[in-house]
C-alpha cells in the first residue's frame, strides 16, 4: 500500500515536472528547430572610406576574420583615398600633368578596371568626374550653384580618356592640369570583393558585409537560410522599398536621395552627369544592382542611375550578366525579370513590380 | 471484513503520516528542480528566438556607446550630443528613434527620418555618430577595434539593408 502510494507520488511529479517543462517549451518550438546550436559570430563596425561599414562574419575564426577584414578596407583606403595626404591617389593629383607617375600593382589594377567601367557605360561612369564634384562643393559639403562659365570651365576637365596607364613601367598620367580621380563609385564594391577574398582565407562559413551603400553576402547563415537583403525606400529612407531574398552575391545601390541640396526650391543631386557638369536629371531615384562581383554591382548602378530608365533597360537587355531593380520617379518599381521570384516590394507603399524581360518594350 | 480496532487504526494511521510528510518535502524537491529547469534551461531558449525582447535606440561616437534608451517606451526620451564640431540631438522612443537636429552640413541623418527596425541604423558621417536600434542580442561589440563574439541573431527580419 505504501509503497504503491509512493509509486502514485512519484509518477505525480514527473507529470508534473513534464507539464511544466513542456509548456514552458512550447511556444519555443520555432526558436529551438532553427537555432541549431549556432558556430561563432563576429561583428565588426568602423568608419572608412567616407562611409560606415558593417561586416557580420560566421564561423570558427569569425572575430580574427572579421579584423582581417576591417585591415584590408583600411589598406584599400590608405591607397585610394583622395583626402589621406600621402595616398597614392594625392601622389597622382600633386604631381604637374602630364607627368607619369609610379604607383602600386593595385592601384594600377584598380585604374584599369575602373577605366575599362568608363568605356562599357559609354562614359555614364567617369572616374574623373572629381572637378565638377568639387565644383558644386560635394566634396566639402559647403554647396554652390555653379554659373554656366563655371561649369564650362571645368568640363574639358572630366573625360577617363586622359587617364594613361602604362602597366609595363607602373606609371599614372593625368593629361592636363586640374584633372582628378575619384575612385568613390568603384572602390567600395571592390573593397565588398577584398573582404569577402579575406574571409575566405579565414574558411569563413558565412558573411554579411555592408560598406555604405555597398552590401554583399557570402556562404550561408548559422540556420541555412537565404540572407534577406532591404533596399531603401527612396521616397522615404527610414523605410524599405522591397526585399530581397540572396546568396553569394553583391548588392548595390544608388540613389539622390541622402546626399542632395535645395537652393531656390531646386534640388541638386550628388550624382553627376559627366556629360552636363550637372546634377544628374534622371527619371529614376533609385538603381540597385545585383551580381557577383562587388567591382561591378558599385560602377553600374551609379553608370545605369545616370543614363535614366531607357537607357538602364537597354544596357541591361545587351548584357544580362548582372540583375536590377529601378524604381522611377513615379514609384513604379522595375525589376529585371531573373530577380522576379526573389524580390518582394514592401506591402502597401508600391504597387507590384514591373517585370523586365530580355525582349521587348516595358 | 475484519473490524479494525482504534489502536489498529491508530497504528496505520500514525506512521503513513510521518511518511506523508517526508513525501511531502520530496515531492516538494521534484517541483522545485521542475521550476529551475524551466527557469534556466528552458527560458534562455525561448529568449533566442523571442521576438518580444528588450530594443533600444543607441547612439555611437566612433564606435563608442554614449548614450541609450528604451525604444518602446511610451516616453520619448530626447538628447542632445555635444562635440568639439558642433552638435546632435536624438529622440527614442514610442519604437522609434530618429536625429531631429544636426548641424552637420549634408543633414543626411535628419531626412533618414525615424527608423523602427532593428538592426536600423541613422548614420551622421562628419560627426561620426551612428544612431541605431538594438537589443542585447545585438549589442556593440565593447571594443570596436576588435571584434567581438556576439550569438547569431536569427529572429531578424531583415539581414542588411543597402541604401
Amino acid at each position: 500500500m505504501r509503497i504503491r502510494e509512493k509509486i502514485l507520488g512519484i509518477t505525480l511529479c514527473i507529470t508534473c515536472l513534464l507539464t511544466v517543462s513542456s509548456c514552458a517549451l512550447l511556444p519555443a518550438a520555432d526558436a529551438t528547430n532553427t537555432t541549431t546550436e549556432p558556430s561563432d559570430s563576429a561583428t565588426i563596425e568602423f568608419f572608412s572610406m567616407d562611409t560606415y561599414m558593417q561586416i557580420t562574419v560566421f564561423g570558427a575564426r569569425a572575430s580574427e576574420a572579421a579584423e582581417a577584414a576591417r585591415e584590408r578596407v583600411l589598406a584599400i583606403e590608405q591607397i585610394f583615398s583622395r583626402t589621406i595626404e600621402d595616398s597614392e591617389i594625392s601622389q597622382i593629383h600633386k604631381a604637374e600633368a602630364g607627368t607619369a607617375v609610379k604607383v602600386s600593382d593595385e592601384a594600377i589594377a584598380l585604374l584599369e578596371r575602373a577605366i575599362a567601367a568608363s568605356e562599357e557605360t559609354n562614359g555614364a561612369f567617369d572616374i574623373t568626374i572629381a572637378p565638377v564634384m568639387s565644383l558644386w562643393g560635394f566634396t566639402k559639403d559647403v554647396y554652390h550653384v555653379p554659373g554656366e562659365d563655371e561649369i564650362a570651365s571645368v568640363l574639358p576637365l572630366v573625360d577617363y580618356k586622359n587617364v594613361v596607364i602604362d602597366k609595363g613601367a607602373g606609371t599614372v598620367t593625368l593629361g592636363s592640369a586640374g584633372m582628378a580621380i575619384d575612385v568613390g563609385g568603384i572602390a567600395k564594391g571592390y573593397a565588398s570583393d577584398e573582404v569577402q577574398r579575406v574571409l575566405r582565407e579565414y574558411a569563413c562559413e558565412g558573411a554579411l558585409i555592408s560598406l555604405g551603400g555597398n552590401a554583399a553576402v557570402m556562404g550561408a547563415k548559422p540556420d541555412g537560410a537565404a540572407f534577406r537583403v532591404a533596399i531603401t525606400d527612396p521616397m522615404n529612407p527610414s523605410a524599405f522599398l522591397g526585399v530581397l531574398t540572396c546568396q553569394e552575391t553583391s548588392i548595390v545601390t544608388s540613389g539622390g536621395y541622402e546626399r542632395f541640396f535645395v537652393e531656390d526650391g531646386v534640388t541638386y543631386i550628388h550624382i553627376m552627369d559627366p556629360e552636363t557638369g550637372r546634377p544628374t536629371e534622371s527619371d529614376l531615384i533609385s538603381v540597385t544592382i545585383v551580381c557577383t562581383e562587388g567591382l561591378r554591382a558599385d560602377f553600374l548602378s551609379t553608370a545605369l542611375f545616370v543614363m535614366g530608365r531607357e537607357r538602364a533597360i537597354e544596357f541591361w537587355r545587351e548584357h544580362k550578366d548582372f540583375s536590377m531593380v529601378l524604381c522611377d520617379a513615379d514609384g513604379v518599381i522595375y525589376v529585371s525579370e531573373d530577380l522576379a521570384s526573389s524580390f518582394d516590394a514592401t506591402e502597401g507603399t508600391y504597387a507590384e513590380p514591373v517585370i523586365v524581360s530580355t525582349e521587348g518594350g516595358v | 471484513m475484519m473490524r479494525q480496532t482504534s489502536e489498529q487504526r491508530a497504528a496505520r494511521v500514525m506512521p503513513s503520516f510521518r511518511f506523508r510528510r517526508f513525501d511531502i518535502v520530496m515531492y516538494g524537491a521534484v517541483l522545485v528542480m521542475a521550476a529551475l529547469i524551466a527557469l534556466f534551461v528552458i527560458a534562455p531558449w525561448r529568449g533566442a528566438g523571442a521576438t518580444d525582447e528588450m530594443l533600444y535606440g543607441v547612439l555611437t561616437v566612433d564606435g563608442q556607446e554614449v548614450w541609450r534608451a528604451d525604444l518602446d517606451s511610451v516616453e520619448e526620451q530626447e538628447y542632445t550630443l555635444v562635440l568639439a564640431d558642433g552638435s546632435l540631438t536624438v529622440r527614442v522612443g514610442n519604437g522609434q528613434a530618429q536625429v531631429t537636429v544636426s548641424d552637420c552640413p549634408d543633414q543626411v541623418c535628419v531626412r533618414t527620418g525615424a527608423i523602427t527596425y532593428e538592426g536600423q541604423a541613422v548614420v551622421c558621417l562628419p560627426h561620426r555618430a551612428v544612431l541605431s536600434i538594438r537589443s542585447d542580442q545585438t549589442a556593440i561589440p565593447s571594443d570596436n577595434t576588435s571584434a567581438s563574439t556576439t550569438s547569431a541573431s536569427s529572429g531578424i527580419d531583415v539581414d542588411v539593408i543597402v541604401r
